[in-house]
């Protein structure tokens, strides 16, 4: 039995790493964690002439520091777990920065195969470039790939084979000018003497003490006799300094980026003479960022994106609606017909059925939701969203990179939460996190679309926008207000890659909308399933009560929360059981309705239209729009900080939700 | 060190800046920078190198050694003084400042180079206002030969004749469609190793390109890719305007 082969796959945002990670492992791939952090970890297989290889997708990252907790991911693991074969995917159109990563992998001394992705764009600007000589000097294979196409995936896969079988390849050496080799030599001796992390590279090791990494020199402080190593090392950059006169790791980040520049230099000639021709992306940055149409468009596209995900995702709903109604009565027919006792049929229907059916229904429009956000990222949209909001985010206490999670926020606040993560100062994550909960996600769509449909149907988009644009208005006010009482300095910085635009590929699209969509049924068939469970559980007891009467423990518990809610408009028993009950999954407010009203589909609809006003209804969704996270997303949260910022994070939503609803229904029975 | 003529000094400085800007230094850059025959380039390297302050051996790079390092480090220090002088405290515009300085640096001596660095340095220690008052005061005087009492006796933080100033750029001064070489990221900022990894290093050429709709963050194009970043960001980096 042959051993599995390990592969690592790194590569710069935008380079084209997820694609090629799609083109290899195809279905075969599943979505994690990285163990103690919430970084997300994809891994998957393939086989390529008879034997299997693991792959794992790196975060997409610049470099190897440790400034940002994706670059610590990445690092940790190419140290720790030792790949048999680290695959670099190059923007070939960007080769200098690209390779920069790659010859920080070289530096590390793993085994590299570098993939010079997007090859096609550069034949299209006119530019070639020289595959052997740039194999030659980095003394590693290098494979043209145009991953979008699935081109050069089989001599990708011959490539990693062929290199894993070597045993150390790497010769590589970039020659930082004298002065620093001596010392580098030098230094490379006491490490060798004291036996000091050995079983990392010792050059890697020494350049990275030299540029004073933060988490190798923490490392090398926990060890016994380190005074005599961080001394001789601080000697050394306080000489080398002087001797450049300025900063050692700008003097040895410039010396690599030097060697990049006249590598690429000899590799890369120009074909045609198109020179500064404007390439398609200033074009459309023109239009897109400009002065006065950026806001505009950027507006526009939200709306459009929201118009589309309830003209498309409606119908389809209305059917799994309908398939559910009907399996429903065909096991309650057919049980009767058995002579089942009736709690059997009440805990299938009513329980089961009804609840699970009412957060399917909603399926299409999350699917829908995640299908445009990933053409938002996958054609580059996002940073240029993120660019012309920064000064917005900014001013609210955030960061450009902040709206990223927010976005998703739309979507599922739990993967938004889990974005914060791109966000370097732990300052502009926690505040980022404690308001995404604000963030209206798709599992409130259910209750906005069941009350605005009843209520509002021919301005139905316009009062779920209002919702949203509720929801962001707060998550304003509500960050500046934490900035000011919690984080009173300064922020951290906004540096971030505009990529070229690019027609997102389908494959990619496809493959995150099932992805998240999937997360979302798992929650749907896990949390909520229980929920819906427990429920039904204490709609029937005690025993031989009639299902969710007031009599029964639901009904108990929602009386005695019920008169808190009058002030708003909505102080039924049933609706302060749902929103009990919203607190496990906010999807399944609607079921809970749905249960406790013993109705579903159209007669749920003509039951809340005798049970709410209009306003009333307008102040029940902005409740279930801000109040508590859901269990999930509390649990995220707590994951992504501590119990302190998780008490905050409930507390607050809480008490504003139930003061916006308050408000909202005071405020609007002066007038109406 | 031994005398070096006000030729090799120059060779010297040139190999310095050329490696500043992250570049290998070859025999043709240093023809193309000083604007002479390659085979005076090759005789002067040689006289630098048996006097043990250069390098030349590999792949025809030329490097310095520690000692030349240091002699270049000098002679360059020399100039920048010479440089800010003429160009920020007396006006004079950038390209005669240059020159007048690659001339005058081989001959003054470390005393002069000393007291005008001092000089140079206490302007940068005024008030801004108080700056901008005198360099305009000073500017008027040198145009009309004379000083009017109502201007020396102008309200502070009045701002006038703008064009005339001298300009301290950082990046976050630009506007849209001006190059620019970067010079340095201030070494204290803590965006320094992101901005290093993502190849903002000294000498490499960068364009502003665009500023976002709300005036802040601003984008600009470096190594072929598009990078933003907000003005008080860009306010880390020195750049060196470029025509």
């Amino acid at each position: 039995m042959k051993k599995k082969i390990k592969i690592a796959l790194a590569g710069n945002p935008n380079s084209g790493k997820t694609t090629v990670f799609n083109n290899l492992t195809g279905a075969r791939q599943h979505v994690g964690n990285w163990p103690g952090v919430t970084v997300e970890k994809k891994e998957g297989s393939f086989f390529y002439e008879g034997r299997e290889f693991d792959i794992i997708d790196l975060p997409g990252i610049y470099s190897l520091t440790s400034h940002s907790l994706d670059e610590k991911v990445a690092r940790d693991f190419l140290l720790e777990e030792k790949p048999d074969v680290v695959v670099v995917i190059i923007d070939a159109s960007n080769l200098e920065r690209n390779l920069y990563l790659a010859v920080q992998l070289l530096e590390l001394e793993v085994n590299l195969v570098l993939s010079l992705n997007m090859i096609d764009l550069v034949k299209k600007k006119g530019m070639k470039i020289d595959m052997e000589e740039l194999s030659r000097v980095m003394n590693i294979p290098v494979i043209e790939t145009i991953a979008n196409k699935g081109k050069g995936m089989d001599e990708l896969k011959a490539a990693i084979k062929s290199s894993c079988n070597q045993e150390k390849a790497v010769t590589f050496k970039i020659d930082y000018n004298n002065d620093i080799e001596k010392e580098v030599e030098k230094l490379s001796q006491v490490l060798k003497e004291k036996k000091i992390l050995e079983n990392y590279s010792r050059r890697w090791l020494v350049l990275k003490l030299l540029e004073q990494d933060e988490n190798i020199l923490e490392k090398v402080k926990k060890l016994e006799d380190k005074d005599e190593v961080t001394n001789k090392i601080t000697e050394t950059i306080t000489k080398l300094e002087k001797h450049f006169g300025y900063d050692l790791e700008t003097a040895i980040v410039q010396r690599r980026y030097a060697f990049l520049r006249g590598l690429v230099k000899e590799c890369c000639t120009h074909v045609v003479g198109i020179k500064e021709r404007k390439e398609i992306t200033d074009k459309i940055d023109q239009i897109v960022t400009n002065k006065f149409l950026g806001i505009p468009i950027f507006l526009g596209l939200m709306w459009a994106s929201f118009q589309l995900v309830f003209t498309l995702g409606s119908p389809l709903a209305d059917l799994i609606d309908a398939f559910f109604g009907w399996v429903g009565e065909i096991i309650s027919l057919g049980l009767t017909a058995l002579s089942a006792p009736g709690w059997i049929s009440s805990l299938l229907v009513d329980g089961i059925i009804g609840g699970v059916g009412s957060v399917l229904v909603f399926l299409p429009n999350i699917l829908l939701l995640f299908l445009i956000i990933s053409v938002l990222e996958g054609s580059g949209y996002m940073a240029r969203a993120a660019f012309i909001m920064d000064r917005v985010m900014h001013a609210m206490g955030l960061h450009g990179k902040s709206f990223i999670p927010m976005m998703l926020g739309f979507g599922c606040n739990i993967p938004g939460i889990m974005a914060a993560r791109t966000l370097e100062s732990e300052k502009d994550r926690i505040l980022t996190i404690l308001v995404n909960p604000l963030m209206s996600c798709a599992a409130r769509l259910p209750i906005y679309t069941l009350f605005a449909g009843v209520f509002f149907a021919r301005h139905q988009g316009l009062v779920v926008f209002s919702l949203y644009f509720m929801g962001i208005v707060l998550a304003i006010v509500v960050a500046r207000i934490f900035k000011s009482i919690f984080f009173k300095q300064e922020i951290a910085p906004l540096i971030m890659e505009l990529p070229p635009y690019r027609l997102p590929q389908v494959k990619s699209v496809l493959i995150h909308m099932w992805e998240k969509g999937s997360l979302f049924l798992k929650k749907a068939g896990t949390i909520i399933f229980a929920g819906v469970i427990i429920i039904w559980v204490l709609a029937s007891l005690p025993p031989g009560v009639e299902y969710a009467a007031k009599e029964s423990l639901i009904g108990k518990l929602g009386s005695l929360i019920a008169p808190l809610f009058s002030l708003a408009g909505f102080g039924t028993w049933q609706a302060a059981v749902s929103l009990l009950f919203g607190i496990v999954a906010k999807e399944i407010v609607v079921g809970t309705l749905g249960t406790l009203y013993g109705v579903e589909g159209i007669g749920l609809k003509s039951v809340i239209l005798q049970q709410f006003t209009p306003l009333s209804a307008y102040a029940f969704m902005a409740m279930s729009l801000i109040y508590v996270p859901c269990i999930a997303a509390i649990a995220t949260i707590k994951k992504e900080t501590n119990w302190k910022w998780t008490a905050l994070a409930v507390g607050y939503s809480l008490i504003l939700g139930w003061i916006v609803a308050v408000l909202i229904y005071q405020i609007g029975s002066l007038f109406i | 060190m031994n005398f070096l003529s006000p030729s090799l000094e120059d060779y010297l400085e040139t190999i310095l800046i050329n490696s500043f800007r992250g570049k290998v230094v070859r025999v043709k850059d240093i023809v193309k920078s000083l604007n002479v025959k390659a085979s005076s380039v090759i005789g002067a390297i040689k006289i630098l190198s048996s006097k043990g302050l250069v390098n030349h051996e590999k792949y025809g790079y030329i490097e310095l050694t520690a000692k030349g390092n240091i002699a270049a480090e000098k002679i360059y220090q020399k100039h920048q003084v010479l440089f800010n002088f003429f160009h920020k405290i007396l006006g004079i515009d950038i390209k005669a400042a240059i020159k007048d300085a690659c001339q005058v640096e081989h001959y003054i001596g470390e005393e002069t180079v000393k007291k005008i660095a001092q000089l140079v340095e206490f302007t940068e220690t005024l008030s801004p206002q108080k700056r901008d008052l005198w360099f305009s005061d000073f500017h008027n005087f040198i145009k009309k030969g004379s000083l009017n009492q109502k201007e020396i006796t102008r309200k502070k933080g009045q701002k006038e004749e703008k064009k005339t100033m001298p300009l301290v750029f950082t990046l976050d001064k630009l506007k849209i469609g001006q190059k620019a070489a970067i010079i340095k990221i201030n070494p204290k900022s803590v965006i320094k190793k992101q901005l290093l990894s993502m190849g903002v290093v000294p000498g490499i050429e960068i364009e502003v390109c665009k500023v976002a709709p709300l005036g802040d963050p601003i984008d600009i194009k470096i190594k072929g890719y598009h990078l933003s970043l907000r003005k008080e960001e860009a306010a880390h980096i020195e750049v060196e305007v470029l025509k």
